[in-house]
């Protein structure tokens, strides 16, 4: 029997209180103790949900992370956020990381960006060394290997310093690899951004796509020692992801996070099953196939629980 | 010295304290009001109906409206102040661009709000039924507008593209999850074309009817999400097409925060566009020159003449996500160097890189003057 759960993937959709306070405190209505407050009471929430869903790995919902590298530039020297870039096909933008001097890990403030506590597993979701070196703008490194190296070290430290945090899982996103694509020597640059973070960290890290990706940069990843590997179902052929052959997590992108249709069970367990017996894995975790950021927070929970059906349509079968 | 360049700015500025917490039934501070009479006194308004109307404890309808009104005025006021050329009012009585256009659409129901970047958010509306037009919703704000000043005017409207970019789809796309298949991703593409073609000619081609009926002569069609799924530029374009033709207006698109490299050659079939109105400030660097090297976020416009593009540049000058002030020289810069690229400074309408919203009042007049100086700099130096 193929153990199933659900995972949270990336950043969960603010409360409408938490939009609201975040537009409050930046008209200066209310002050940074009433935002945190409110932050909270989210966070709280969805660790509630999570609980009700069964998750392992709890994730805090990256719900005051402004995008995905802004914290970096709290806690590792020489990042700084310049221009306000696209992300991928979506409405939302981040702010591009400006790399302007060597990047130096110090740990500074990481509690306010990661929330823990002794009683459970944490889930980190952090960005790919070869996302971050493909969008950052680069003034100090000269190269992209050399770029994405570095920040691999950034990443070891912090994870490091996570693990004593009650950090157990660690997921990185690189929906550069799928929109993008990648040629034969970013393909073997992030093999090796992922072998030198395994080496220094010993971590167990599953490594999120998104979008198409190709077989080659699917079949690599299958080569490495990463715990698992994340795809975007909705944009990417079951047929094209290889078999994980027993040794490997699926985090198996089945939610659309980008419609507001609200999945199926059945449909859903139907694509599990298929998915465990065409790619093998050594588990799978159920998930979305990007952040559910983009559908208001009814919608998210909503998916959720169907998702959350479905494992139990599938477990009842595989008994 | 004669101007041969035309300024404008693109839509949106902050609204308010006055203006928002009124239209949320909030208490309105002393500060509030004396902002109000503050600014009046410095865009030439008599504030004393506003504040007659702002001290009210509790406000009709027809109050709100009213308020609404003044607000535009004051937006207006503040353009012209600034010396900007081609005017409109900072979409003053507007709620948000697609908010207020799917508000005002028949078939689309709001579920929540969706974060754009930082803490800012849009509502995001799913589409239920076949799109349809209830009233041209721009209408009143636009008659208001034209008895308040002689400037010309530019209308924006929300685009048929970046409408059905934003919305969910749940009535073309019905409930065909396929999902890990090929099959499900063509059947999404064919659904959002059917959406999109539909927003334009059953929303957005009758409110710019209405609005060139009533004498709009520039329509600003705004689609910020032409290139967020490059492969939909010919989409875009279809859809611009059929939201414009046969209407006798001009028409101008204004896209940001975009790739515009994925625009070409595709913009070439665009039948009625006279002006394409990019963010560049935002992507460049803050040191003056006009050579390629010191201006990198104006080299796209390479493209356009490379192509051959008919029609001008809304060139963005001033960054709107940054309290940086340009000084005019930089923003001097920035023209000759698209004057250069262009080869005609009718070519080139200064602009901020998008509207203001984000900005303070005061930040955001000082950004739109900056244009204009920087703008009468350029034209000195061509002279």
């Amino acid at each position: 029997m193929i153990p199933l759960s659900i995972e949270l993937n990336g950043t969960f959709p603010r409360s409408e209180a938490l939009v609201s306070a975040t537009r409050d405190f930046d008209r200066k209505r209310i002050g940074e103790d009433e935002l945190r407050r409110i932050l909270l009471k989210q966070q709280d929430s969805l660790v509630q949900f999570q609980e009700k869903l069964g998750v392992i790995n709890f994730s805090d919902g990256l719900l005051n992370w402004q995008d995905l590298f802004r914290p970096f530039s709290v806690f590792c020297q020489g990042i700084k956020p310049v221009t306000l870039t696209r992300f991928a096909d979506t409405n939302t933008f981040f702010r591009q990381p400006s790399v302007s001097a060597k990047l130096q890990y110090t740990g500074q403030g990481i509690s306010d960006f990661f929330r823990s506590s002794a009683d459970k597993k944490w889930k980190a979701t952090l960005p790919a060394p070869f996302y971050f070196a493909r969008v950052a703008e680069d003034k100090h490194y000269g190269s992209i290997k050399k770029l994405a190296l570095a920040f691999t070290d950034v990443l070891a430290d912090l994870i490091i310093d996570l693990t004593k945090k009650s950090y157990k899982s660690f997921q990185l996103i690189d929906p550069y690899l799928g929109y993008w694509g990648a040629n034969r020597s970013e393909i073997l640059l992030v093999k090796e951004t992922i072998g030198r973070l395994i080496e220094k960290t010993k971590a167990s890290i599953i490594y999120q796509t998104s979008f198409n990706c190709s077989v080659d940069a699917l079949k690599m990843l299958a080569e490495t020692d990463l715990d698992g590997i994340g795809i975007d179902f909705f944009n990417t052929d079951i047929n094209a992801v290889p078999s994980l052959g027993g040794r490997k997590a699926l985090s198996a992108g089945c939610l659309d996070s980008r419609t507001s249709l609200v999945e199926d069970p059945k449909t859903l367990a139907q694509f599990i099953e298929q998915a465990i017996k065409k790619i093998k894995p050594r588990e799978l975790k159920a998930t979305a196939n990007l952040d559910l950021q983009y559908v208001p927070v009814p919608i998210a929970q909503s998916k959720l629980l169907k998702l959350q059906a479905a494992i139990k349509l599938v477990n009842n079968k595989q008994k | 010295m004669i101007c041969t360049m035309h300024t404008h700015e693109i839509g949106s500025l902050a609204k308010p304290e006055w203006r928002v917490k009124s239209a949320r039934g909030l208490k309105l501070t002393p500060k509030d009001i004396y902002d109000a009479e503050e600014w009046g006194r410095k865009l030439g308004i008599d504030s004393q109906p506003l504040i007659s109307l702002l001290k009210k404890d509790k406000k009709s309808s027809e109050d709100l409206k009213e308020i609404r009104c003044i607000s535009s005025l004051y937006g207006l006021r503040l353009i012209e102040k600034a010396g900007i050329d081609i005017v409109y009012d900072g979409e003053q009585q507007r709620s948000e661009m697609y908010h207020e256009a799917a508000s005002h659409t028949g078939g689309i129901k709001f579920y929540g709000s969706v974060r754009s970047f930082d803490n800012k958010y849009y509502k995001k509306g799913a589409c239920l039924g076949q799109p349809s037009f209830i009233g041209a919703y721009h209408l009143q704000e636009f008659k208001q507008i034209a008895a308040m000043t002689n400037r010309p005017l530019k209308v924006p409207i929300t685009g048929a593209y970046t409408f059905g970019d934003w919305s969910y789809d749940e009535f073309y796309t019905k409930r065909s999850f396929a999902i890990g298949t090929s099959q499900g991703r063509s059947d999404r593409r064919l659904a959002r074309r059917q959406f999109i073609l539909d927003v334009a000619r059953r929303v957005i081609k009758p409110n710019i009817e209405a609005l060139v009926k009533a004498g709009a002569t520039w329509v600003q069609i705004d689609e910020p999400a032409v290139t967020s799924h490059p492969e939909e530029v010919p989409l875009f374009v279809e859809s611009f097409n059929a939201s414009t033709e046969g209407i006798k207006c001009m028409f101008s698109v204004h896209i940001c925060f975009s790739d515009y490299t994925k625009l070409f050659p595709h913009i070439k079939k665009l039948k009625s566009c006279s002006q394409y109105a990019l963010e560049f400030a935002n992507r460049d660097s803050r040191k003056l020159g006009t050579k390629d090297s010191d201006r990198p976020g104006y080299q796209v416009l390479k493209l356009f003449r490379q192509h051959r593009i008919p029609g001008a540049i809304g060139l963005g000058v001033t960054d709107i996500h940054t309290d940086f002030l340009e000084s005019p020289e930089l923003v001097r810069d920035r023209i000759l160097y698209a004057v250069k690229v262009m080869g005609d400074p009718r070519l080139v309408f200064p602009t901020p890189d998008c509207g203001l919203r984000t900005r303070s009042i005061p930040i955001a007049f000082e950004k739109m003057k900056r244009t204009v100086d920087g703008t009468r700099l350029a034209e000195a130096r061509l002279a």
